[in-house]
C-alpha cells in the first residue's frame, strides 16, 4: 500500500503526532482554563465542519436539480420502483411489500441500561 | 480547504456480535457492538467528543484517556470525525469485502447512498461537494462490484413511507375508518422518519414512548438488502440468491449495526416461505457487510483505482434509476421534501408546481418547523395544513422536541430526525477533514509552533 499513499494524499491527524497525552496536558493544564479551551476547540470544530456540510449539501441539491429537469422530481416517478411492484405483484404497504419492505421490531432498550455490559 | 486524514480502523473480533445471551447490555445476540472505539494509547483527554455525542456514552474526566459506554453508544462516529487527536477508531470489513471480491461464486453488489457521492471525491483530492456518480458507479465496477444504488431504494421507501404517512393522516386527522387503516390506528401522529439507525437505537434505549410512532418502513438500505436478493435476483440479475453479497457503502458507521439487526433478514425469511430456497438454507441478512466512504476509498486505494479518474459515462440501467426525491435523502430535511413530494402529488392529485421545499433545508438550526397546505383531492379540494419538523442533529434536540410533544402532542404531523448535523452527508463515516494545528497554537510551549 505504500505505492498508493504516494499516490493520493493522505494525512495522519496532525496533531497527533505532534502532541502527546503528556505534552497536551502540560500545553493545556488541567485546570479551569483547560476548560475554557476545550470549549474553544469545539466552537472552531462546529465552525469548521459548516463549510464543508455546506458543499456536500450543495452537491446533493444540484444533483436533485439535475433531476427535476428530466422528470424525476419525486419518487413516485420512478420507472425502476413501479417495475419492482409488478414483477413481485403487489403496491405500496400490500402483503409483499410488508413482509421485505418493512419492519415491525423495534426494541425498548431501556430497561437493559442498567444491565453490565463492560465499558470498553 | 484542508486535508483529508487517515482514521484507523480495526477488524471485528469473535466477541462483536456477542455471546449466546439473547441480550448483553442493550445489544441483543448477533448485534455488533463496539463499532467506535476509543483508542487508549492516543486519547488525550481533551474531551471535545464528549460534546458530540448524542447519548453521553463518552466518560472520562479532562487530561485523562475517554472510554464509551458501549451500552449507550448508538455508533453514529460523531465523536470519531470530531476528534482533533484522530484518537478515535472504527471497525471495518474491508479485509472481508477484498476477499469476497476474489471468489469467483460471489456476485458482490455494491450499494452506495446519496451522501457517498458528494463526499468521496475528497478522499482522492477532490474537494466536499463534487458530484461523483457515473464515475463511482465505473469504479466499483472495475473493482469487481455490480452496482445497485441506494437512491433507487429510497425512492422505494418514500413509496411505503409515504403510503403509510397518508394512511395514519386519513385515521387520526381525518377520522376514515376501514379495514386497511386498522394497521395504523396502533401508530398514533406524530410520525417519526426511520431511516437513521442511530436515531432509531437512540429511541429506543432512551425514549421508548416514541416507539409506536416511529415509521415501520425499513431504512433505503434495508429495502435495497431485501430486493436486491428477492426482486433484482429473479427479475434482474437472474441470479441465485445464496450467491448475491450486499455491500452497503454508507456516509455511517451506525449502518454498520443497523445491517446487523437480527430482524433484517427479510429475504431469507420470505425466499423460504415462497420455497425459492432449501428449508434447510442457514439464514443469511438482507446486507451482508458495510463500508464507510472512508473504507470504500481504501478499496479503491489497494486496488489502484481513482474513482475521479474513471469515465463520467454510463448508460443508465434499471437497478441506478433514481429521482431527485431520493438524492436529496442525504441532507438533513431531505427526507422530509422527499415525502412531501410524494404525499402532496397523492393527496391531492397534482404535482407540487415547485418541488423546493426549501423552509426544511438547512444546516444552521437545529430544529426547523414548517407548515405546508395540501389540498384534498377526495374532499373536493379541502385543505390540510402539514405540520412537520426537521431534527438537525441529536445532541440535545430530540430532548427538546419530545418536551415540545409532552406540552402539546399535535404539534406536528411529521418529524424527520437525523443524528448528525446537516444529515448524512456530515455522518460518521464520512471522509475526516482535518482541522491543522491551528487551534492549538496558543497552547503550544513555543519549541513546538509550526
Ligand atoms: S476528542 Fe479524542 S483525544 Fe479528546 S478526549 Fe475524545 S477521544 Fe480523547
Ligand atoms: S459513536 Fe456516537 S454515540 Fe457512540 S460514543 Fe461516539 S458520538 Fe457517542
Amino acid at each position: 500500500m505504500e505505492a498508493t499513499k504516494e499516490n493520493y494524499f493522505y494525512a495522519e491527524k496532525p496533531v497527533g503526532q505532534l502532541l502527546s497525552r503528556r505534552d497536551f496536558l502540560k500545553a493545556a493544564g488541567v485546570s479551569v482554563s483547560a476548560i475554557a479551551i476545550s470549549g474553544y476547540v469545539v466552537t472552531d470544530i462546529v465552525q469548521k465542519r459548516k463549510s464543508y456540510i455546506a458543499l456536500r449539501q450543495q452537491g446533493l441539491y444540484k444533483d436533485d436539480k439535475r433531476l427535476q429537469k428530466i422528470n424525476l422530481a419525486g419518487s413516485h416517478q420512478n420507472a425502476s420502483c413501479l417495475k419492482v411492484y409488478q414483477d413481485m405483484g403487489t403496491k405500496p404497504m400490500g402483503e409483499v411489500a410488508e413482509q421485505l419492505l418493512h419492519t415491525k421490531t423495534y426494541v425498548d432498550r431501556s430497561n437493559l441500561l442498567m444491565q453490565g455490559a463492560h465499558h470498553g | 480547504m484542508s486535508e483529508v486524514s487517515k482514521i484507523r480502523t480495526f477488524p471485528p473480533s469473535k466477541e462483536s456480535w456477542g455471546g449466546e445471551a439473547a441480550f448483553e447490555g442493550t445489544h441483543r445476540k448477533g448485534e455488533l457492538r463496539g463499532i467506535i472505539k476509543i483508542n487508549q494509547d492516543n486519547c488525550v483527554g481533551c474531551d471535545t467528543c464528549t460534546a458530540f455525542c448524542p447519548t453521553e456514552a463518552i466518560k472520562g474526566s479532562l487530561g485523562v484517556a475517554h472510554a464509551i459506554s458501549t451500552n449507550k453508544c448508538v455508533a453514529c462516529g460523531q465523536c470519531l470525525v470530531n476528534c482533533p487527536f484522530g484518537a478515535i477508531e472504527q471497525m471495518s470489513f474491508v479485509d472481508e469485502i477484498m476477499k469476497k471480491l476474489d471468489d469467483p461464486k460471489a456476485f458482490v453488489v455494491a450499494h452506495p447512498s446519496p451522501a457517498v457521492r458528494v463526499s468521496i471525491a475528497e478522499e482522492f483530492g477532490g474537494t466536499p461537494g463534487d458530484l461523483t456518480i457515473n464515475r463511482l458507479y465505473n469504479a466499483f465496477e472495475k473493482a469487481g462490484f455490480h452496482n445497485y444504488d441506494v437512491n433507487f431504494a429510497a425512492d422505494q421507501t418514500i413509496l411505503e413511507e409515504g403510503t403509510e404517512f397518508i394512511k395514519k393522516v386519513r385515521y387520526w386527522v381525518l377520522g376514515e375508518r376501514g379495514e386497511d387503516l386498522e394497521h395504523v390506528a396502533h401508530h398514533p401522529l406524530p410520525h417519526f422518519t426511520s431511516c437513521c439507525p442511530a436515531w432509531v437505537k437512540n429511541a429506543e434505549t432512551f425514549h421508548p414512548e416514541l416507539i409506536p410512532h416511529i415509521s415501520g418502513a425499513k431504512s433505503p438500505i434495508q429495502m435495497g438488502g431485501a430486493l436486491a436478493k428477492t426482486w433484482a435476483a429473479e427479475f434482474v440479475w437472474k441470479k441465485d440468491p445464496r450467491d448475491i453479497y450486499m455491500v452497503s457503502v454508507t456516509p455511517c458507521t451506525a449502518k454498520i449495526f443497523e445491517a446487523s439487526r437480527p430482524e433484517f433478514n427479510s429475504a431469507y425469511e420470505h425466499l423460504k416461505a415462497e420455497s425459492k430456497i432449501p428449508q434447510e438454507t442457514p439464514s443469511f441478512q438482507d446486507i451482508d457487510a458495510v463500508l464507510t466512504a472512508r473504507d470504500a476509498a481504501e478499496i479503491f486505494r489497494r486496488k489502484g483505482i481513482n474513482p475521479l479518474t474513471m469515465s463520467d459515462e454510463r448508460e443508465i440501467e434499471t437497478m441506478n434509476v433514481y429521482t431527485g426525491a431520493a438524492t436529496i435523502f442525504g441532507a438533513s430535511g431531505g427526507v422530509m421534501e422527499a415525502a412531501l413530494r410524494t404525499a402532496y402529488f397523492i393527496l391531492s392529485g397534482t404535482e407540487l408546481s415547485n418541488p423546493d421545499i426549501t423552509l426544511v433545508r438547512g444546516y444552521e438550526q437545529d430544529i426547523v418547523e414548517a407548515t405546508i397546505p395540501v389540498p384534498l383531492k377526495a374532499l373536493n379540494g379541502k385543505i390540510i395544513n402539514v405540520k412537520v419538523a426537521v431534527v438537525n442533529g441529536a445532541s440535545r434536540n430530540i430532548k427538546e422536541i419530545v418536551k415540545r410533544l409532552i406540552d402539546d402532542k399535535n404539534q406536528y404531523h411529521f418529524v424527520e430526525v437525523m443524528n448528525c448535523p446537516g444529515g448524512c452527508v456530515n455522518g460518521g463515516g464520512q471522509p475526516v477533514r482535518t482541522m491543522g494545528t491551528s487551534w492549538l497554537h496558543p497552547l503550544l510551549p513555543l519549541p513546538l509552533r509550526a
